[in-house]
């Protein structure tokens, strides 16, 4: 385990904020809530490809739509099939 | 919350194409541009952004290679736009509003309610005189001072309210019923006789206070005194050392006739209706009147019938504008003959007529003498009434003035 993860553990600090992880919130398979992104590489009605800070997340379905987009957090909504981390 | 408030401030959906629109997407969050409801329609992507943000994007599309088209607006500050084209109407409507508004604040009706004594002509005229009529402001009313000024105007009003429902001032009073009746806080101030008010010949009598100077079976005539308001004290000599006032007191029963004459001619117009009827319609504000259609038509004789109505919204709020139908009835006049029955039934209306305002006096009517006879074309009817009824009038004492003589005498 790397040093700086073992400080975060043992410290019981938010690994969110502290190693840069995003958050991923899924609620059944129709909303997707993404926290802790970079940006969007990607968008299609069958895909959308994020960057987030130490790695890509890939979120794969059908009629996919993004409800709302900021800085800090965005809302997918759509028939979500497949969450995959690049 | 947040659906009302992007509402009043306006927002835009757009269209997005170009080299990236997912950099462009990047931007905006970075620049703190707020995007939702983005979707993919293929080649290119629709999202929805606030009014203010839109203005903001011209360097984002110039770096991201992209162009925006607005596809279509939402709120507030777009509905005055499309509002301009109904300026006229939403004149109107405003117009109205503001009429309805200002109209409301004067009065336009005055209810006077509880009034018995005091006639509502009277108050209607004492209103009058306050200044305080239909049309006025409302805030030009002290509605505290019109009650106290009611109270003080008219001792016989023991109570008022005045309150305004609507445009309506209504005023409600209640008067004195009690102790209305003259002479009642006159008694102690002096004697008082009884004194006839009409010939006739006294045919009962009870006496209860005073000293009665008439008997049973007495002729008198108008202005005899019946009984006198002052019992004498005699002194041991026989003679009145002074008169002990009071106001007299009796039922005096009077037998007297009363005769009336009435004269009808033979001959009268009578109205034949030849059902012809022409109508219109009216508009009427205070004294100035609107008529349609403004020629009638006239025929040579007529009866004109009005119908006038208020105009009001809802119950209370009245406006100073009535309307109402007029009917013009066409009729001929012919001259006509009363038979014998006809004249009889006439005047037998016009005998109960009497009889019923002399039961109204209490006049016992014991006998009548009817004669009816026809001269040179006018009948008339000649009645007697033999009646019995209750006489007497207060007056002041004629003992008072012979009062001061009699301690003189004694001295």
């Amino acid at each position: 385990m790397p040093r700086r993860e073992m400080v975060v553990e043992s410290l019981k600090l938010p690994k969110d904020s502290i190693l840069g992880a995003s958050i991923v919130t899924l609620t059944g398979n129709t909303d997707a809530f993404v926290e802790n992104y970079r940006g969007i590489i990607e968008y299609t009605g069958d895909l959308i490809l994020l960057q987030g800070k130490t790695c890509k997340i890939k979120i794969c379905g059908k009629r996919l739509c993004i409800d709302y987009y900021t800085n800090e957090d965005m809302k997918i909504s759509g028939l979500i099939e497949q969450i995959c981390y690049l | 919350m947040l659906e009302v408030i992007r509402y009043l401030k306006g927002y835009l959906e757009i269209r997005v194409w170009g080299f990236s629109p997912e950099r462009f997407m990047n931007l905006c969050s970075n620049h703190g541009i707020f995007l939702w409801d983005v979707t993919n329609c293929g080649d290119h992507y629709r999202m929805k952004l606030c009014l203010k943000d839109f203005y903001r994007l011209k360097g984002i599309t110039r770096k991201t290679g992209t162009r925006v088209a607005i596809t279509k607006r939402y709120g507030l500050p777009f509905l005055s736009v499309s509002m301009w084209k109904r300026r006229i109407f939403l004149l109107g409507l405003l117009g109205s509003l503001g009429f309805w508004i200002l109209m409301s604040g004067f009065i336009w009706a005055i209810e006077i309610s509880g009034n018995y004594y005091v006639t509502e002509e009277v108050l209607m005229d004492f209103l009058e005189q306050n200044q305080i009529r239909t049309g006025m402001r409302k805030k030009g009313i002290d509605l505290e001072l019109l009650e106290e000024n009611l109270r003080t105007e008219f001792p016989v009003i023991t109570w008022t309210s005045t309150k305004i429902d609507g445009t309506k001032l209504k005023i409600q009073i209640k008067e004195n019923d009690v102790g209305m009746e003259p002479g009642i806080s006159e008694k102690e101030e002096g004697g008082k006789d009884l004194v006839a008010d009409r010939d006739g010949l006294i045919v009962n009598m009870v006496t209860r206070n005073g000293v009665p100077v008439v008997k049973v079976g007495m002729e008198v005539k108008k202005g005899d005194i019946l009984v006198e308001g002052g019992v004498p004290i005699m002194g041991e000599d026989g003679a009145v050392v002074r008169y002990d006032f009071c106001t007299a007191d009796a039922d005096v029963y009077l037998q007297s006739v009363y005769s009336i004459e009435e004269k009808q001619k033979e001959r009268y117009e009578k109205k034949f209706y030849s059902g012809r009827e022409k109508r219109r319609y009216f508009l009427l504000s205070r004294e100035k009147e609107l008529a349609f259609p403004f020629l009638p038509g006239s025929y040579e004789q007529y009866d004109v019938i009005k119908e006038t109505k208020q105009l009001r919204i809802f119950k209370n709020y009245e406006l100073p504008v009535s309307w109402g139908k007029e009917t013009r009835r066409e009729y001929e006049t012919k001259e006509q003959i009363y038979t014998k029955e006809e004249i009889k039934e006439i005047f037998q209306g016009k005998l109960q007529k009497f009889i019923a305002t002399l039961e109204e006096k209490g006049v016992q009517i014991i006998e009548k003498n009817v004669t009816i006879n026809k001269t040179s074309g006018v009948w008339s009817m000649k009645t007697d009434f033999l009646t019995v009824e209750k006489t007497g009038v207060l007056s002041s004492t004629h003992l008072a003035n012979e009062e001061p003589k009699l301690p003189d005498t004694e001295e």
